[in-house]
């Protein structure tokens, strides 16, 4: 078993020392991962693109933990490439958990200006407000959107008798 | 032939994406698969090949389907 720490440059741990704790096999690195801190979403967003790299397979060996084993490709790797993939892995999560926080705290402002961008709305409305039109325009419906069929939608008018026509 | 077994935790591994592994891997082994109640079982028989290897590859792809189901759906939610 290994652990990886941010150790300062003599080499003493410091009392913001952050390990990940692995466990190393011939191809492969093993290390447990709290879901409380990465959630399933950022996880998968990791294992996906690692997926291209190398093997990957998850495991539950506790509620609320998932196991994490990825294993190399190539026929051989030592100690050191597979704490270099094990630190990647870890940089991966963190990027997907920024991207899912980023994307939680801006959900409304995308909203927002999709709605501007569809509906060509002027001014600066609110975004309550702006959402409440478009609920209130879901609910709405046109009697002229609901489908007709092609003849009856572009029928044209019969062009006018002459006169002195006496059929 | 060669067997061997594999299981996947059914809280991360969507049955949906393991039994799509399982076909698209048909040509190269035979799977035979068993769903508990928190574990989906596979039975991997190879005739030839490299197990280990299709063993490997074969839980990429199951972790691949299980992945891009859930991103679907995701999708789906949010309209």
């Amino acid at each position: 078993m290994g652990t990886k720490d941010n150790t300062g440059e003599t080499g003493t741990p410091t009392e913001d020392s952050v390990e990940l704790q692995y466990d190393l096999g011939e191809r492969w690195v093993r290390f447990d991962l709290d879901e409380d801190i990465y959630p399933l979403g950022a996880i998968y967003g990791a294992a996906y693109i690692f997926i291209d790299k190398c093997y990957v397979f998850l495991t539950r060996p506790a509620t609320q933990r998932v196991g994490v084993q990825l294993k190399t490709k190539a026929a051989t790797a030592d100690t050191a490439q597979l704490e270099e993939l094990a630190g990647e892995f870890a940089n991966e999560l963190l990027n997907q958990l920024l991207r899912i926080q980023i994307g939680e705290s801006t959900a409304d402002i995308r909203k927002y200006y999709m709605a501007r961008a569809f509906f060509g709305l002027t001014g600066n409305p609110s975004i309550d407000a702006l959402l409440m039109e478009l609920d209130d325009e879901e609910l709405e419906y046109k009697e002229e959107e609901i489908a007709l069929p092609w003849e009856e939608r572009y029928k044209e008018e019969a062009p006018p008798k002459p006169e002195g026509d006496n059929e | 032939m060669s067997e061997t077994r594999l299981d996947f935790s059914r809280s991360l591994y969507s049955e949906e994406g393991v039994r799509a592994a399982t076909q698209a891997w048909a040509e190269v082994a035979r799977f035979s698969v068993s769903v508990t109640g928190d574990e989906i079982i596979v039975t991997v028989n190879a005739t030839s090949g490299d197990l280990e290897a299709l063993r490997d590859e074969f839980c990429n792809h199951a972790l691949f389907e299980t992945i891009s189901r859930r991103q679907d759906d995701a999708a789906e939610a949010d309209g």
